[in-house]
């Protein structure tokens, strides 16, 4: 599966010139949002990084903003067009640590070698990241192989994954720096929802901090509930994950409202 | 209370509280409330439903949902001795329509709380409509297992 169709995008909100009077913010929040009104399409942190000068941490505490105002939202698609989306790519490559490495197909794209599995020192398997081939930048071979994860603490080594830098002597041209992790992943990593509900419900305990916790969600955007997969929330052993910046900030800025207690 | 502060938590707790105080009443035995859920998706109804529709600040209903056995457990507790679909209705009206007055009375002019609909096919009333998020709340009374079901608009 191409990353890039995957990728959380963001647009700005119809009514956007009439809702955003009153507001104020620091000027690298309205450029975000300048940026989007530009582009006129929907964008994700990745491309807006590359229009700004502005870090990806950056853009996505301004996209956090915008989304607890209700000036920007996450672009939702069809099935329809997801699929449409899928079939337009060429090549696609699966999810996966060794398929992301696969030849993309494409004729005039840059090469990918297969991914090698050796054994390390310790005796640990480790994923040698593939020699990149061509003109393929850093940033979209580091969207790529940035999905290998790095061995957990946890985890045996002898089952471990484990990313190596190419070496450079396999690469054909200069190594490119490949980043550890993906961008979006950089300080947004999923948060259990659970200690959030916890925290809500202890304000006031009991029946009426069950209450309150559904009082708060009445003020979070469907759309990013329902973008999270989420059917229902089990207020005492909820084991959801949020997987997007936009719904955690949401979630506290709707707590925020309710409760007058900052919650992050 | 000002118009703000209607339906916030604790005044949402006062339904809770008012049904706790019904079936208390009625039979002697309170309800126990477990952890509760917030649903995204269709609600699974028990047979017998109470719908007390309210209109303020936030719109929405307040539901009652209750199983065959709970109906018949509140009618022999009134020793009525039918136990038909008539009566089950009735008592699942009754129970809601009491909550609803003890409401209209806590609340006042603040809250506009209408009289109580009643479904007995465990559906969501034909007038209503079900709002994105609803909690839900189950209860116990008398080993039995029931529901408070809270829809609001938000």
């Amino acid at each position: 599966m191409n990353l890039e169709i995957t990728e959380e995008r963001y647009r700005l909100v119809d009514g956007f010139e009439d809702s955003v009077t009153h507001i104020n913010f620091p000027a690298g929040v309205w450029n975000i949002a300048a940026k989007l009104a530009k582009l006129n399409k929907p964008a994700s942190i990745l491309e807006l990084e590359k229009l700004t000068e502005q870090s990806s941490d950056q853009i996505r505490e301004a996209i956090e903003k915008l989304v607890a105002q209700k000036l920007v939202q996450p672009n939702l698609i069809s099935w329809k067009d997801f699929v449409a989306a899928i079939n337009t790519t060429q090549g696609e490559p699966a999810i996966g640590v060794q398929e992301a490495a696969k030849p993309s197909g494409k004729p005039s794209g840059p090469e990918f070698v297969p991914a090698e599995k050796v054994i390390d020192s310790k005796g640990g398997f480790s994923l040698v990241s593939p020699a990149v081939n061509g003109s393929e930048s850093q940033e979209t071979a580091g969207v790529r192989l940035g999905t290998i994860s790095s061995r957990s603490p946890t985890t045996s080594q002898n089952s471990g994954w484990v990313w190596k830098k190419p070496d450079a002597a396999m690469v054909a041209g200069p190594a490119p720096e490949i980043p550890t992790a993906l961008p979006n992943a950089k300080h947004f990593i999923g948060r259990p929802l659970r200690p959030l509900l916890s925290k809500i419900e202890k304000l006031r305990g009991g029946v009426e901090g069950q209450l309150q916790v559904y009082e708060v969600f009445l003020r979070v955007p469907h759309q990013l509930l329902h973008a999270e997969g989420i059917k229902s929330l089990h207020l005492v052993d909820e084991q959801t994950v949020i997987q997007t910046p936009a719904l955690h900030a949401a979630i506290l800025n709707a707590a925020r409202e309710v409760t007058g207690v900052d919650l992050s | 209370m000002s118009t703000a502060q209607v339906l916030s938590a604790p005044d949402l707790a006062v339904f809770v509280k008012l049904v706790v105080r019904c079936f208390a009443t009625v039979s002697g035995t309170a309800p126990v409330f477990g952890p509760s859920t917030i649903e995204f998706g269709p609600l699974q109804l028990s047979r017998y439903s109470g719908f007390i529709v309210v209109q303020g600040p936030l719109n929405g209903w307040i539901c009652l949902s209750l199983p065959t056995p709970v109906a018949d457990g509140l009618l022999e507790m009134l020793s009525e001795p039918c136990r038909d679909e008539i009566y089950r209705l009735d008592i699942a009206g009754e129970v809601a329509q009491t909550v609803a007055a003890n409401a209209r009375e806590r609340f006042g002019e603040n809250l506009l709380i209408h009289p109580a609909l009643v479904t007995g096919d465990n559906t969501i009333e034909g007038t209503l409509v079900q709002p994105p998020l609803t909690l839900r709340m189950p209860f116990m009374w008398r080993n039995h297992d029931a529901q408070l079901l809270i829809g609001l608009h938000s």
